[in-house]
Parts: structure tokens; C-alpha cells; sequence
């Protein structure tokens, strides 16, 4: 009797039970705390802006932390944690001899009335060199000033690359590559006398750097020998020693010599021959070590960024913020031992200095002009962490990397792992004080259950997907925020394969795909067309540049022209005997790219070429097809930087550089010049100027057939939120919330809700402009 | 029986051995790499992904890169690659929510495996008895995703209530009640383990009752004159129950394996999702570590179940 009663009453009472549970907690269900909630499908795993990688972990650490500089709401660079800085360079040019570098300098003194113009400040002369103090890094000065110099020419400034096989025995001594260069030193110091070296550097991965003025084969081969027997490994004399080239002066920056030019054709700027190390150059393979020629300047050039940092700022835990947390910053993203994925914007710097609390100096060992970007690195207090062996391997009672504590506009309060993260506000931000006292980030990582939770208020704000964005329309609740977004979609085409190679075939390529068509279908029409390789959110992007349009008739013509025609009759193209007939590639997991691969499909059958769609897994898909560059045709989209440096993608001399992003096989000299000059200039207007064309030249080249921008989309109900900020007079702007260039959540840390308005102004810090 | 235990094992080792051998050349003999989205990132040039993998030893022969987490495994080292943490933290820290959604659950299915494989045994051959077989499979056939949605439109959709998570998020809660909402928060996800396991596991009830029913000492007691209910609940029942033991054992490794789909779909911070998440994040040291203790808990769940059959069933000794 009894065992019955209890099986049977079991389910009975177990769903009482919960109904009282769900009873007793329904009171509590509506209430909602003042609190600015936000959604994400992944947890960011690690808060430290030195190693986070998802960008989860980035929008937290954008409250909880500043960087020296930030963007506006005009994608332009402005001060931050640094209150203003000056950019200055300081150049030297060496000579054959004292008397010629003096020579020089009164050929530059006498033209002293243009030294404005050129941003030229002072001149000295020491021995055998001239240092140049300019206003403005770059190289614009160098045309006027070696027109001044007439015959007498600089001894160039030459880079060297010292490799060293992981395999070799001394390798694995960690310090080797630090020896190394305290040798260096030594020769320096005991050879004063010209070939001479200015300094070593020692690079990622244990390779290292080597500048030389004046150097020629035959000295880099006994340096080479010399440094091998210094440290104990063989060169036979034999192999070592190559035939010398004298070095001759040169003006523009010199290419490689052909022997180390493996891959990269026609990269020879138009100015003037390959000067330096002649061809001879490429030292012996012989023994561990090879020190190879990188490249050449006319002169040496090093910018230098003053940072005059903010006075008065706290760390969350109260501890004044100085130039060494900066410093620390900059070391903990060079430290080997981190192994930093953010670390390739810094590695151009030569060093940093910190003359007092306030002031940080970076000096770089070349014009680089993204590097004003790249100080929107985070700033991590070196008073919590400078002990540690390294940030990947903090010690136990050190739980930086998930409860970070920053200088930022919010504070972290509590990490409930995979559920949320909460950030209470900081009463003592350096701007003011923030309106919002909390805000939530919470992760739910169903895409539909995070679209039910959105529409139930569980948060406040959600991008939504194009399909989605006429339901969100025609809802009277929600306000949706849009705009192109810095990214675009594209099709590669591999430039290595003989169907591709032809660039009438490219252009015949982009009349037949129709991109029109493609975003309205894919995209329902969120999207607007690409043309060319930067987005229409940056100045860099060139707007007379005209999408080539859907023309499948001209798409037949060029291809006719090109010599592709229907021979066989079998309905597809075909060359000598072969048919037009590719692989198009793209990973899995992503429908937009597979819909534009089937669309792409259709429209290459009309016109009479086959192609076949094949999906890979992410990590196969990269490994084994678009790193070994063994593909036909590719869809892929970039999201892209703020900056306009685009050397990873579409310089020649990523081409044979493995696991480059230059896997099209891309290459035209005229782009490659462009490129090395817009990120060696300072100057906006003139960067703009090389862009546009960079824009235009790549578009006409059709390396890819580029697709579209996507519109950015996102929703949030009406009148949650307004922005109170303060503006750049000390006003207090007040505006609905909009989306700007860098999207719609750019002032957040103003986002403000009316009822949240009991509290005091606080008072302001108003920026100040560089 | 302890010389059995015992022999079980050692026997358990070498084949835990081969099953880490198996999981580690099923996980790291496919591509992937220890910074996964950040191949075609302009800003991280080969020279960084190369020092990455230096750090994740991804530069070593296999069988050292096998030496290494095996060591780091037995030693406890073994640390995520996503964020450094110890794994074993990962795990505990997510631990409570697992073990606490699987228990409810396993409270359900049985209370409700239990009475209804009864009742179909009771009635065997009539409409109420296929009525149950009918939803019965109807209930192992419905993909527990698609019940999840649909419940999740049924109270979030239309009725606003909240039930994603692991507590009401958001709102201050009095303990007592904070208690309750997070019972409350555990209804959905373990009803949806339910269905499936009342469906599969009555089957097995209905079985066993139904081949109990015919024993003779069932007839033998209905012939003492017992009345109906003492004959099945007593008699019949505890046989028939014997066979459910077996379940405990099964249970063991289910009760740490948590559920991908359901824990994600419900945004519930258990260990299904952790294995999840670190499955698309490479985080090649998560997955083996979570590989290697699911197969202990499947080794010593079968060792359990045997016990445990010896235990309730004396005719059953192990020599």
C-alpha cells in the first residue's frame, strides 16, 4: 500500500513542487534593476587586453580600460589617458667623410628659408653624420632635401636579416639571440670606422635585426664568420666567402638583390636600380647562421611620439596611473613569453622612455603612420602585474586576467563564468563620472533563444541578422540602427592559376557575377557594393570608383577577346583545348558565403563557365588550401582596421612569404609603392591621396571580384536610452543615440536612461585636442 | 568480490591508457591551431602565430606534445589554452550546475519511467498499454532541440516568463526565493531530459514488470488470496526493479557529461557547454582532460553496476 502511494504521488509532488517554486519566485520576475544590459553568444574567457583575442573580451575591456589614444566618433584618433602628443623625427644622413657630411650641412644651411616648408627644424653635424630634427615623420623631405645636396650623396642605411635555424644546437640556449647583440655591440665599439653597424634588434621567434651604414659583402661575410666563431659554430671559409660588392650610395631604398628574391617579381620601384649589396649578397647557408640583405635607406629615419599623459588618473584600486604603466604595457607586449597576438603594431618601435611620470616616448625605427592607431592598446597597471613570470602563467593569488582592473569608465564586479559579467561604474573616471551604475554583459549562446530574450527585455540591445531586419521594421517597439560596416565580402581569385592569370578574364569575371542581385537575395539588401579594398565607413575609401555592374553580354565579349570560347560545343568555354572549369572554395558554418558561392555558380553557368562548390571545415580550409595557395577561386570577407595599412594583403612581398594574407598571389609594383608610401605618411590628406588610388588600381586589377559592404544592423526598443556627454568645450551635449562611423554604441559610457537622472553632474575634464 | 574489484581494476588501466591515446590522436591529428579566427587577422603576422605555438608546444613531435598533457593531466597542471586556467577549476567551477540539473533530471524520468511502465505492464494488450507504447516513442523520437524551442516559445515567446540561465537574471532575490527560482530554473532543461528518459526507461519497467507478472510466485501469491496491489507493488515490483539497478551505473558518467544542446540552448553554465565551447575553441587540453574522465566514469559506472547487481540479487557472485 504504501510503495504505491509514494510511486505513484512521486511525479504528482515533484510538479507541486515546482509550481510553488515557480509561484514563489513570479513576484520577483518583472523587477529590473538601473542597468544597461548587453548579450553575447560566448563568454570572453580572459580579460587581458595583452592576450584576449574575442570580441567579447574587447567590449569589456573598452569599459574597463583606456588606451593613450581612442577613436571618435569620426573613426579619427583622439587623446585619451594621454592628454596630448607631438609627433617629431629625428633623421640622419651618413657620410663618406667628415669633410663631405660638413659639405652637406652647408649645402643644407643654404637653402634655410625652405626648411619650413619641409618641416625641418635644426640641423648638427657630428663626424661623418647629419641629424636632421624634423616637425613631421616621414620621407616627404627627401626629395627637396638631396636636390639641395647635389653630388654629394649618403652612404645608405641598410637592414640586415640574421636567421637562425630553430634546428641549430645554440638555438635552444634562450639568451643566444641577447649575446648576440651584446657582441654586436662589442664590434661596434672596437671598429668605429665605416662599414660599421648601428645596432642590432632582436625580432620574434629568436630572429633578429642587423642596421648597417656603408656595409658591403665582403664585411656582412666576415661579420658573419666572425659571429659564428664567436660562438662556436663552423662556417667553412670556403662557403662563406662570397664575391664582394662594393657598396655604392643610393638614394631611393634599394630591392632586394635577385639571388634573395626568390618570389617576388617585378617589385623594382621605378625610381632608380637596386643599389647596397650586390647580387652576390645572399650569404652562406653554411653553419647555423645566414645573415641575409633585407633592404636600403638614403637615410635614417626615426619618428618619435611624445605622449603627455593625464594627470591625476586612478587605477581602479586607487594607485595613480604614470608613464611606467605605459612602459609596462609596451614591454608586456614584446615579452616573448606572452606571446601576444597584438604585438605586430609594436614591433616597429625601437624603444620607449619615460623621462618622467607624465611623459612617454616611443621612438620607431622607421615611419610607420597605423602606430598613431595602435596606442589604443589598453594600458594594464604595472603595479598588479610587473612580478609575474609572465601574464600567461600568473601566480595563483593573481586573478588579473579575470577580475582586470584598468583606469576605464566601469570596474569589474563579478564574473559568474558562462552566465554574466557585471561592471559597476567608476565614481572617479578621469572624464566624469558615468550615468549608467551598472552594466551587465550577459552570454547566451543560442541565437534564436538570444532573439527571445531580446524581444522579452532580458537585455537591451541586439544585432539582428538582414533576414530579420523587416520584422524589427515593421515593430513599433524598436528604433533599428544601420550602416555599412568597416568589412567587405569578396570572391579571390588565385592570381598563380593560368585561368585567373589574365586580367581581361577577371574583369569578364565581375561583369558576370551579379552583385546586385547577390546582396538583395543574400543579404535582402543590406549590403551596397564593394569597390575596392576599403570600406566606404573609412576616409580611405575611394568614392569615384564605379562598381563594374552586371553585364553578362560584355562578360561574353571579354572573355571571347580573351580567347575563351565555346570550341566543343559542350556549352562550356574552353582555351587550347582545356575548359573553364574551377573549384570555388569556401569553410563551412557560414550560410552567406555558401549562398554567394551557389548564386556565383549560377551566374559563371550562363555564361558558360563550370564551376564546382566545395566546403571545407575552418581550420582545413585554411591550412590546406588558402595557406598552401592551393586553390582556384575562394569566398571570403575581411573586417578591417581603422588604419589604411594594407601591406599584409596586397603587398608583393607577402606573396612568398608563407601563411601570408596575400594568398591571391597579388602583385603590381605601382600598388606595392603606394602602399610603402601611405604607411611611411604622416599627413592624412596626402594618405587619403594614395589610398584612392590604391582603391582604384586594385579594383580595376580584380584580384578579387569584390562583393559588398554589409549593412550593419542592429535593434533596441524606443527611447531606452539618450547619450549625455560631455563636449569638447565642456558642454554637456544631450542627443538620441545614433550610429556613427564606429557604430551606435560609441558614447556608452554617456548612455543614460531618464529616471537614472537623480544624481549630480559631475564635473568635467574636457579633452583636449593635440 | 573484492578480488574482482580488484581485477576489474587493474584491468581499467591499459584500457584507459588506449582510450587517452585514441582521444588525443582524434583531437590533435586534425588541423586546427591554438589561435583559431586569428589565421587571416592582418595584425598577427606568421612570425606571432609561430611564437603561439611555441607556447602551446604545438612545435613538438606528437608523441612529445603527448608525454607533455599526459603529465599535466595526472599531475592536475593541465591549463586551458583560452585563458591559462587550471582545467580541474574549469570543471569544479561548473560542476554544481551539471550534477544538480542531472539529478532533478534522473528524479523525473524515474518518477515517471516507474508508474508508467507499470501501468502499460498492468494493462499489457489493451488500448491503455499502446497508448503508452505510442507515447512512448513518440517521446524518444521528438529531438530534444526542437521540444526545447518549442517550450521556450510556449514561456519566453508568448508568455514572458524567464527561464534561461541558471537564476532570474537581474533581480535581487531573497535566499529562500533565490533558492526556489533556480529550482524553477531547472524545470524546463530536466523535463526535456525527461521525456526522452521516461520514454526509454518505461519501456524497460513495462518489460521487466511484465515478465515478473508471469513468475510463479506471482500466481502463488494471487493464489494466498493478496489482494491486487500487494501482489504488484510487492511481489511483482521488486523483481522487476532489479533490472533498473543497472541504470545507477549508467548514470554515473552522465551525471559529469552534461548536454551540449540543451545546457546551450538554455544558456545553462553546466559542463556539456564547456566541452562545447572548448571543442570550437581548439582548447585542446579541456577536451582531452574532459575525454579522459568521462571514460573513468564510464569504467567505474560499469564496475558499479556489477557491484551493485551482486548486492541486490543474491544469486549473482563474482569469483
Amino acid at each position: 500500500m504504501r510503495i504505491r502511494t509514494i510511486i505513484l504521488a512521486s511525479p504528482i509532488v515533484l510538479l507541486l513542487l515546482f509550481a510553488l517554486a515557480f509561484a514563489v519566485s513570479l513576484p520577483f520576475f518583472g523587477e529590473r534593476r538601473e542597468q544597461l544590459v548587453m548579450a553575447s553568444t560566448a563568454d570572453p574567457e580572459i580579460l587581458n587586453p595583452i592576450l584576449s583575442t574575442t570580441a567579447p573580451a574587447g567590449i569589456i575591456q573598452s569599459f574597463v580600460f583606456d588606451g593613450l589614444m581612442r577613436l571618435d566618433e569620426n573613426a579619427e584618433v583622439e587623446p585619451a589617458l594621454a592628454e596630448r602628443f607631438e609627433l617629431t623625427q629625428t633623421s640622419r644622413l651618413y657620410f663618406a667623410s667628415p669633410q663631405q657630411a660638413a659639405a652637406a650641412a652647408r649645402a643644407i644651411e643654404a637653402h634655410r628659408v625652405a626648411w619650413e616648408e619641409l618641416g625641418l627644424e635644426a640641423i648638427t653635424v657630428e663626424a661623418d653624420r647629419v641629424e636632421l630634427a624634423l616637425t613631421m615623420p616621414g620621407t616627404g623631405y627627401r626629395e627637396a632635401l638631396f636636390e639641395w645636396l647635389g653630388p654629394i650623396e649618403p652612404v645608405p642605411f641598410q637592414r640586415w636579416q640574421v636567421r637562425i635555424p630553430p634546428d641549430t644546437q645554440w638555438q635552444e640556449e634562450p639568451a643566444t639571440v641577447d649575446r648576440v647583440l651584446a657582441w654586436l655591440e662589442k664590434v661596434q665599439a672596437a671598429a668605429p670606422e665605416k662599414p660599421r653597424v648601428i645596432y642590432g634588434w632582436k625580432n620574434t621567434s629568436g630572429s633578429m635585426e642587423i642596421y648597417t651604414i656603408g656595409a658591403d659583402g665582403r664585411f656582412m661575410d666576415r661579420l658573419q664568420t666572425e659571429l659564428a666563431e664567436a660562438f662556436g659554430t663552423k662556417v667553412t671559409p670556403a662557403e662563406a666567402s662570397v664575391a664582394p660588392a662594393p657598396a655604392t650610395p643610393a638614394r631611393v631604398a634599394a630591392t632586394p638583390p635577385a639571388s634573395v628574391s626568390t618570389t617576388a617579381p617585378a617589385t623594382a620601384p621605378a625610381a632608380a636600380p637596386a643599389a647596397g649589396p650586390g647580387p652576390g649578397m645572399q650569404l652562406s647557408t653554411a653553419g647555423p647562421l645566414r645573415i641575409e640583405f633585407d633592404r636600403s635607406w638614403p637615410a635614417q629615419d626615426e619618428p618619435l611620439i611624445a605622449f603627455y599623459l593625464r594627470k591625476g588618473v586612478r587605477w581602479h584600486d586607487d594607485k595613480p596611473f604614470t608613464s611606467a604603466d605605459a612602459r609596462y604595457t609596451y614591454e608586456a607586449l614584446m615579452f616573448e613569453r606572452n606571446a601576444s597576438p597584438r604585438r605586430a603594431d609594436f614591433e616597429v618601435i625601437k624603444h620607449v622612455q619615460t623621462p618622467d611620470e607624465y611623459t612617454f616616448l616611443v621612438r620607431y625605427k622607421e615611419p610607420y603612420s597605423p602606430c598613431l592607431y595602435s596606442w589604443g592598446m589598453d594600458i594594464i597597471p604595472r603595479h598588479l602585474l610587473a612580478g609575474e613570470p609572465s601574464l600567461r602563467e600568473l601566480s595563483a593569488a593573481n586573478d588579473f586576467n579575470k577580475f582586470p582592473v584598468g583606469t576605464g569608465p566601469y570596474k569589474m564586479e563579478r564574473w559568474a563564468t558562462n552566465q554574466y559579467i557585471s561592471l559597476v561604474r567608476n565614481d572617479d573616471y578621469w572624464e566624469g563620472r558615468p550615468h549608467l551604475p551598472r552594466i551587465v554583459y550577459r552570454v547566451i549562446p543560442d541565437p534564436t533563444v538570444s532573439q527571445m530574450e531580446f524581444q522579452t527585455g532580458g537585455f537591451d540591445y541586439a544585432g539582428i541578422e538582414p533576414h530579420q531586419e523587416e520584422r524589427y521594421r515593421k515593430d513599433p517597439r524598436y528604433q533599428i540602427f544601420e550602416g555599412p560596416s568597416n568589412s567587405y565580402n569578396y570572391i579571390g581569385w588565385n592570381l598563380q592559376s593560368p585561368l585567373f592569370r589574365d586580367k581581361r578574364v577577371r574583369k569578364a569575371l565581375a561583369h558576370a557575377i551579379n552583385t546586385e542581385a547577390i546582396i538583395e537575395h543574400v543579404m535582402y539588401g543590406n549590403g551596397r557594393p564593394a569597390t575596392g579594398p576599403y570600406s566606404p565607413v573609412t576616409p580611405w575609401w575611394n568614392p569615384d570608383v564605379e562598381p563594374f555592374g552586371y553585364d553578362p553580354e560584355k562578360a561574353r565579349a571579354m572573355l571571347a577577346e580573351a580567347g575563351w570560347k565555346d570550341r566543343d560545343g559542350d556549352g562550356i568555354l574552353d582555351k587550347d583545348g582545356q575548359p573553364f572549369r574551377f573549384t570555388l572554395i569556401l569553410n563551412n558554418g557560414v550560410p552567406v558565403r555558401k549562398d554567394i558561392a551557389v548564386l556565383t555558380q549560377q551566374y559563371l553557368k550562363r555564361i558558360g563557365i563550370a564551376v564546382e562548390v566545395i566546403e571545407y571545415e575552418w581550420a582545413v580550409f585554411i591550412k590546406q588550401y588558402i595557406d598552401a595557395r592551393n586553390f582556384d577561386a575562394c569566398v571570403l570577407g575581411w573586417s578591417m582596421s581603422f588604419d589604411q595599412d594594407l601591406y599584409q594583403i596586397w603587398h608583393s612581398s607577402q606573396v612568398a612569404v608563407p601563411g601570408s594574407l596575400n594568398f591571391v598571389s597579388y602583385s603590381n609594383p605601382e600598388v606595392d609603392q603606394l602602399i610603402e608610401k601611405a604607411r611611411t605618411e604622416f599627413n592624412l590628406e596626402k594618405v587619403e591621396e594614395y589610398t584612392h588610388r590604391i582603391s582604384e588600381m586594385i579594383y580595376d586589377d580584380q584580384p578579387y571580384c569584390f562583393l559588398f559592404y554589409p549593412q550593419s544592423l542592429a535593434a533596441m526598443p524606443k527611447g531606452l536610452y539618450t547619450v549625455k556627454r560631455p563636449g569638447k568645450d565642456g558642454q554637456w551635449i544631450e542627443e538620441p543615440i545614433r550610429r556613427t562611423k564606429l557604430g551606435f554604441t560609441v558614447y556608452q559610457r554617456w548612455w543614460t536612461r531618464e529616471f537614472v537622472e537623480a544624481h549630480e553632474q559631475p564635473t568635467l575634464t574636457p579633452g583636449v585636442q593635440p | 568480490m573484492m578480488t574482482f574489484v580488484l581485477r576489474r581494476l587493474l584491468v581499467s588501466i591499459p584500457i584507459l591508457f588506449g582510450i587517452t591515446v585514441v582521444s588525443f590522436l582524434i583531437v590533435h591529428l586534425a588541423p586546427g591551431t591554438p589561435y583559431p579566427g586569428l589565421e587571416l587577422n592582418p595584425k598577427v603576422s606568421p612570425e606571432i602565430r609561430r611564437l603561439m605555438e611555441q607556447t602551446y608546444h604545438f612545435d613538438k613531435p606528437l608523441i612529445a606534445r603527448y608525454g607533455l598533457i599526459m603529465k599535466d593531466m595526472f599531475t592536475g597542471q593541465i591549463r586551458s589554452f583560452q585563458d591559462n586556467e587550471r582545467v580541474l577549476v574549469k570543471i569544479g567551477r561548473r560542476l554544481p550546475a551539471t550534477i544538480s540539473l542531472n539529478i532533478v533530471a534522473t528524479i523525473l524520468t524515474m518518477a515517471g519511467a516507474i508508474p508508467l511502465g507499470i501501468y502499460a505492464a498492468r494493462h499489457r494488450g489493451t488500448w491503455r498499454d499502446q497508448g503508452v507504447t505510442v507515447l512512448s516513442f513518440m517521446g524518444i523520437a521528438l529531438p530534444s532541440f526542437w521540444v526545447a524551442y518549442m517550450l521556450l516559445m510556449l514561456f519566453v515567446g508568448k508568455m514572458g516568463i524567464p527561464v534561461v540561465g541558471l537564476r532570474t537574471f537581474g533581480v535581487e532575490m531573497p535566499f529562500g526565493v533565490g533558492l526556489m527560482d533556480r529550482l524553477w530554473h531547472l524545470f524546463l532543461p530536466a523535463v526535456i531530459f525527461a521525456i526522452g528518459g521516461i520514454a526509454a526507461q518505461s519501456r524497460y519497467m513495462r518489460g521487466s514488470m511484465a515478465d515478473a507478472m508471469v513468475q510463479d510466485f506471482v500466481r502463488t501469491a494471487r493464489a494466498k488470496g493478496l489482494s491486487d496491489e500487494a501482489v504488484v507493488y510487492k511481489h511483482a515490483l521488486r523483481n522487476a526493479l532489479l533490472p533498473m539497478v543497472t541504470i545507477f551505473g549508467l548514470l554515473l558518467p552522465s551525471l559529469l557529461g552534461g548536454a551540449v544542446i540543451i545546457e546551450t540552448i538554455f544558456a545553462y553554465p553546466g559542463i556539456g557547454r564547456l566541452g562545447f565551447e572548448a571543442v570550437m575553441a581548439r582548447d585542446y587540453p579541456t577536451i582531452m582532460t574532459l575525454n579522459t574522465i568521462a571514460a573513468i566514469l564510464v569504467l567505474l559506472g560499469n564496475l558499479v553496476a556489477d557491484v551493485l547487481y551482486a548486492v541486490v540479487d543474491p544469486r549473482i557472485r563474482y569469483e
